[in-house]
């Protein structure tokens, strides 16, 4: 007990010195906290739209009118040709260009079905098609308008709408599910990244051996390790939470206790993640790359930044085997939809197994490299 | 020159020794580029709703078929109250509960305006606003169809959409840019600046410096050969780019080789910078990770639009040089650009390569001093 002890004293002593990790452990959190949730924002709030006027009639100048109420749009005016449309274009000055027909007023009244031709710079697939669908529905409004006003009056026009409530998200604000992700993100690096590097680069200065030939026992030098850094990924994981509430004003909706032994748990998947790779990478550069691999894998299964939905079923089964995706689903139930421990107990117990059998591997794994 | 090539030779025999590292330095940009292009999509099939029909009619029974006709929506269930619509959320893990109003048919036929009740799931949001853009076009497709049937083919406008540069509105073309963009400066600039700080760390730079071998000739022969590992990664991308995933490259393959170099001596004069102001390959790595792959990746606009964001951000988007290096990369790829279209980008890209070569410089000078 006495030897965890030193060895978690000595631990601390070394992350306070390092003046560079203090500063990242402080740091990080507080430019991811205060950067990435006005940065990471998906929703397509404005596209820019140009108009070709090939008719120039009261139908036409009207129907142009009407997308300039549209919050949606920022008109760029008239344009000329579609030569000219293709060049703005081409430097990324319209999203959209909307070219109305000549003759499109007489074909409107003469009870014909003109068509207006829309053109979207799709590079942007998402936004291409979310502001085609904004499009079309500003042009079926207009048409709505003109057919209850004027001539078609005596035919009865369904009217549909859709009227949404937002469940655990009431103004649908993407902060909400990216600042916890956020957490998520900090406690992984924390775990796996810091805790493996520390190791490795023991091994390359070749301190280890010192501790080798020391009376120090394999699971005292694993518990000497992992015990500083659980604390500090629990201390980021709180102050983080913090940070949650003070400054988005996200509180956690759920069990808090229920949160804290889920995330002290997944920590454990990562320390013992962290360690193993320690002990199979020989250089801080190895062991940074294999991290880092992992950690892009984990970020994009876990469904942070896109739904897991959409993914194919093999994506679906290696998810099965992603840490962060079990956490992340914790994180959504107890921050989001204010769930208790009977919610999270599946996930916890597949987390704990992932715990015991990184560590018992990393554990082995030390044996062999190092006591032979 | 001689010394310069010994120096290169090192260094490539220490690239090849260290196995595990580059198998994941190639492997990488394919993981990468094979998650971006399968797992990333935003279209969700079948996902699970409830449907309360409080009217039993005709025309919420055709809703309810165009609903799960559609492919987007599985109904899985047909709920009675409100109650069991708080137990689908639960237990049935529904992503959103639709809610038909009494007299569906009757105020539909008389004219009157009808809304439709929706409980969306929004824990997951990405998932929440996708399934409402399906839910607008399903329920606007209704609409129409019912008008049109009403009154027998009454004028309209037709809506023909065309989607320019990418037909097939496929995600792969927003990725890609990015994906190079990101393995350059993990290759470039982080790994010749680690194992410059791991020289330092390890007393080998010592060594070195004491050869007859110039500082200059030790810095630009470890840079090099990791250049040239960049440049490989690049072409595999863009390979796999053009061959899986039938990416075009409209634009002259030369002037996108260029275009990348250029942008890879960026990232090659960052990485000195960070090698010169760094002592352990902890720092470097930290600062190459915070101080130009974070800022990369939230502020190149290739996950996150630009558009969206606080005019603040934007501003420093620019200081960054991925913002640049993107948006020509794109106008080659995909819009077909020349040289007279891009050569700002070219530009602005030189001078910021120039600017950290010539401080990093300064920083090596400042050390020797000391």
């Amino acid at each position: 007990m006495r030897v965890i002890l030193m060895l978690i004293k000595k631990e601390f002593l070394q992350v306070k010195r390092n003046k560079l990790l203090m500063s990242i452990l402080i740091v990080a959190p507080l430019v991811q906290f205060l950067i990435f949730p006005f940065t990471a924002d998906y929703e397509i709030k404005v596209v820019q739209i140009g108009f070709i006027d090939f008719d120039q009639s009261t139908t036409s100048k009207s129907i142009i009118e009407k997308f300039t109420y549209s919050p949606y749009f920022i008109s760029h005016g008239f344009i000329e040709s579609r030569e000219q449309g293709e060049l703005l274009m081409m430097h990324d000055k319209v999203d959209f260009i909307i070219e109305i027909p000549s003759q499109f007023e007489k074909e409107i009244v003469n009870g014909g079905t003109p068509q207006i031709a829309i053109t979207a710079n799709a590079i942007n697939s998402v936004k291409a098609a979310i502001g085609a669908g904004y499009i079309k529905n500003v042009l079926r409004q207009y048409f709505e308008e003109q057919t209850e006003g004027k001539t078609f009056s005596k035919i009865q026009m369904a009217d549909l709408e859709l009227y949404h409530i937002y469940w655990y998200n009431e103004r649908m604000n993407y902060k909400n599910l990216i600042v916890p992700g956020i957490l998520v993100i900090l406690v992984t690096l924390i775990g796996a990244y810091v805790t493996a590097l520390n190791i490795v680069r023991e091994k390359e200065i070749g301190t280890i051996e010192q501790m080798n030939v020391s009376p120090i026992k394999k699971w005292h030098f694993l518990l000497g390790k992992m015990i500083p850094f659980w604390i500090l990924g629990m201390a980021e994981f709180i102050i983080g939470l913090l940070l949650m509430k003070f400054i988005f004003g996200i509180s956690v909706q759920g069990s808090i206790g229920a949160l804290l032994i889920a995330t002290s748990i997944y920590l454990l998947v990562m320390l013992g993640l962290g360690f193993f790779i320690s002990l199979i990478s020989r250089n801080q550069l190895q062991a940074m790359f294999i991290v880092f691999f992992l950690f892009v894998v984990f970020v994009l299964l876990s469904g942070l930044f896109t739904p897991t939905e959409g993914m194919p079923q093999w994506a679906k089964y290696i998810n099965y085997t992603n840490p962060m995706s079990f956490f992340m689903n914790i994180i959504k139930l107890v921050v989001m939809k204010g769930g208790g421990f009977a919610d999270i107990i599946k996930d916890v117990i597949t987390l704990s197994t992932m715990a015991v059998i990184i560590n018992i591997a990393a554990l082995l794994s030390y044996s062999d490299k190092k006591r032979g | 020159m001689l010394e310069l090539i010994a120096i290169l030779r090192k260094e490539l025999i220490h690239i090849y020794r260290d196995k595990v590292s580059l198998f994941l330095v190639l492997a990488m940009p394919l993981v990468l580029i094979i998650l971006f292009g399968f797992t990333i999509s935003t279209e969700i099939k079948n996902a699970k709703i409830s449907v309360y029909d409080q009217s039993q009619d005709m025309f919420s029974k055709r809703l309810i078929e165009s609903f799960s006709s559609s492919g987007y929506f599985k109904v899985v269930n047909l709920p009675h109250s409100i109650e069991e619509i708080h137990d689908d959320f639960k237990n049935k893990h529904i992503k959103a509960a639709i809610i038909i109003p009494q007299n569906f048919e009757k105020s539909l036929e008389t004219d009157q305006k009808v809304s439709i009740q929706v409980i969306n799931d929004v824990s997951d949001i990405n998932v929440a606003s996708v399934l409402n853009n399906y839910m607008e076009s399903i329920i606007s497709g209704f609409e129409e169809l019912l008008n049109t049937e009403q009154s027998n083919g009454s004028p309209g406008i037709s809506v023909s959409i065309q989607m320019l540069y990418n037909r097939e509105l496929n995600s792969v073309y927003m990725f890609v840019p990015g994906i190079i963009t990101l393995i350059m400066i993990i290759i470039t600039a982080l790994m010749s600046s680690i194992t410059l700080a791991r020289e330092t760390e390890t007393n080998t730079m010592r060594m070195m410096l004491i050869t007859p071998v110039k500082k200059v000739y030790i810095v630009v022969g470890k840079v090099i050969p990791y250049m040239g590992l960049s440049l490989l990664s690049t072409i595999m991308i863009l390979g796999i780019s053009v061959w899986i995933f039938k990416m075009p490259i409209e634009g002259n393959l030369l002037l996108l080789l260029l275009l990348c170099v250029v942008f890879m001596f960026t990232a090659a004069s960052f990485g000195l910078l960070v090698s010169s102001i760094s002592k352990t390959q902890l720092d470097a790595m930290m600062i190459t990770m915070m101080g130009l792959f974070l800022p990369t990746v939230l502020l190149s606009g290739f996950l996150f639009p630009l558009d969206n964001m606080p005019y603040v951000f934007q501003i420093l988007a620019s200081i960054f040089p991925a913002k640049w290096f993107i948006l020509a990369i794109k106008d080659v790829m995909i819009k077909g650009a020349t040289f007279t279209d891009i050569w700002h980008y070219l530009f602005i890209l030189v001078v910021m390569s120039t600017l950290l070569l010539r401080f990093s410089i300064s920083q090596i000078d400042k050390r020797r001093k000391r």
